[in-house]
């Protein structure tokens, strides 16, 4: 009976014991597995920042390389144009014939006086990195400038945000850059003659949307063609990385509309 | 060795008290009402003011029911997937229906209910893996070790797979009229088990942090 009793005895605490270390073990195991778990993601969320970095950095020297080539066309087709007009205004001058020098003179200053203001809005270009700092519209209304200035398009900007809009850090670089390139492949492929472009936000969407009466194309064909294809993917990609969505709608002879939404927090 | 646990308990009551205002959900200030609750019934055992007819086990019976329905609530609070919350409730009502029945027509008023405890501790058990399982797939930038469901969590592993199992034991000795030489290892073991839970609710009180998740879009 004794011996018996030993036996239940022992096999209890063997019992518990096994139990208790399976459960410890347990713990253990989902301590080290959830610590494992956390490293990886760790890991993970720092190979997407470093991706988002790279690609921050790139838009910025997008933005840069885009402004540049504004101003390259700026200078060559306005303000050089201008300064050459001052040179042959000037070197026609006769002193002789007053009256028609005291004319010329007028009008190469005015040529002087509008290469002044141009260079001026070409000096505001090129603190390209102030440009966003002023805020995303202003960035936009710049950019619309310069594409009236073309004289190629009858531009239309409506902005219908009824709210201040909060700081977005690298999203309104991203949105400025979506934009821009929308405008920039208007201007190449479009053969359009209007663009409107308006920005609003619903929900705390911020959204904007630029449509053209131009030539348009066939989205699901041009998502296959390598160098342009691959310009919308990358467009929408980006602003897949900061949260948003851009659509494309457009079909041949019938224009494009491109429409990017992006959420923020008040 | 019995006041040594009503100690702990009181000890739980108290780090809940005086974090209750810091704690951050609605499922950790619930445990205000658990310890009270705990803390009068065992109280009350310990100083013999809930006997009658030479048993105060009705207390227990009573209190048992309560306390699944709680732990059910509180993994309903913090597990995240609708199914698994829908499937906690049927649960709930499940052990809550069967502790009547077994109250009313079973083991009835004055013995212990170890079948419905039993049947409660394991269906705890699944929830405290339904839980884990959960951590498991969505891992937050907090520590683990500071978050106070992993420490209630694992509290209850320890207390319901032990009790369930002791429990069992229990009956099975019961049966066969020879529980005496099995006395010592179950109050042993179940000293032990009540040692961890109310450890791990002191410490879970203290860690107040729940886990957050960040995401790239918000930087």
């Amino acid at each position: 009976m004794q011996a018996q009793t030993n036996q239940y005895i022992i096999t209890g605490i063997v019992i518990g014991a096994v139990v208790f270390l399976f459960l410890a073990g347990l713990v253990v195991y989902f301590v080290l597995a959830y610590q494992n778990r956390q490293n990886l993601n760790e890991k993970e969320k720092e190979t997407m920042q470093s991706a988002f970095d790279q690609e921050i950095l790139k838009t910025e020297m997008e933005v840069k390389e885009q402004t540049l080539q504004t101003i390259a066309a700026d200078l060559h087709d306005n303000i050089g144009q201008l300064l050459s007009l001052t040179h042959a205004t000037l070197s026609s001058i006769n002193l002789q014939d007053q009256p028609k020098s005291e004319q010329k003179i007028a009008t190469a200053l005015n040529f002087v006086n509008s290469s002044v203001k141009d260079l001026r809005q070409l000096a505001k270009l090129l603190q390209a990195e102030n440009l966003l700092q002023q805020g995303l519209i202003n960035a936009i209304e710049q950019e619309i400038n310069w594409l009236e200035k073309t004289g190629q398009f009858n531009v239309q900007f409506n902005n219908l945000l009824t709210i201040d809009l909060p700081s977005m850090n690298n999203k309104s670089l991203f949105i400025f850059r979506l934009i821009q390139e929308t405008i920039s492949n208007i201007i190449k492929h479009a053969d359009a003659s209007e663009v409107r472009i308006e920005i609003g936000e619903i929900n705390n969407q911020l959204y904007c949307k630029i449509q053209d009466n131009g030539k348009g194309f066939d989205v699901t064909e041009m998502d296959h063609k390598k160098d342009r294809g691959l310009g919308l993917s990358n467009m929408k990609k980006r602003a897949s990385l900061i949260g948003g969505k851009l659509d494309i709608n457009s079909s041949p002879m019938m224009g494009a509309t491109i429409y990017i939404e992006v959420p923020y927090e008040n | 060795m019995n006041l040594f646990i009503h100690i702990l308990e009181s000890i739980a009551l108290l780090s809940c008290t005086i974090n209750f205002k810091k704690l951050e959900s609605k499922a950790l200030k619930g445990f205000l009402f658990l310890l009270i609750l705990t803390n009068i019934v065992e109280w009350g055992n310990h100083y013999k003011l809930f006997i009658i007819n030479h048993s105060n086990n009705w207390v227990a019976n009573l209190r048992n029911p309560i306390e699944f329905a709680f732990i059910g609530w509180f993994y309903i609070q913090i597990i995240e997937n609708p199914i698994i919350k829908k499937r906690i409730k049927y649960l709930s009502w499940v052990i809550l229906l069967s502790s009547v029945i077994n109250f009313c027509f079973f083991q009835g008023f004055r013995y212990l209910n170890s079948y419905t405890i039993i049947l409660g501790s394991c269906i705890c058990v699944y929830y405290i893996f339904e839980y884990f399982k959960q951590m498991m797939n969505t891992p937050g930038s907090v520590s683990l070790f500071k978050n106070s469901y992993f420490w209630i969590s694992v509290g209850f592993l320890f207390f319901y797979t032990g009790q369930s199992i002791l429990l069992s034991f229990f009956q099975y000795f019961l049966s066969i009229n020879n529980f005496k030489p099995f006395l010592p290892i179950w109050e042993f073991f179940i000293t032990l088990i009540i040692i961890i839970l109310y450890s791990c609710l002191t410490i879970s009180f203290f860690c107040r942090l729940k886990p957050t998740n960040t995401s790239l879009q918000e930087s």
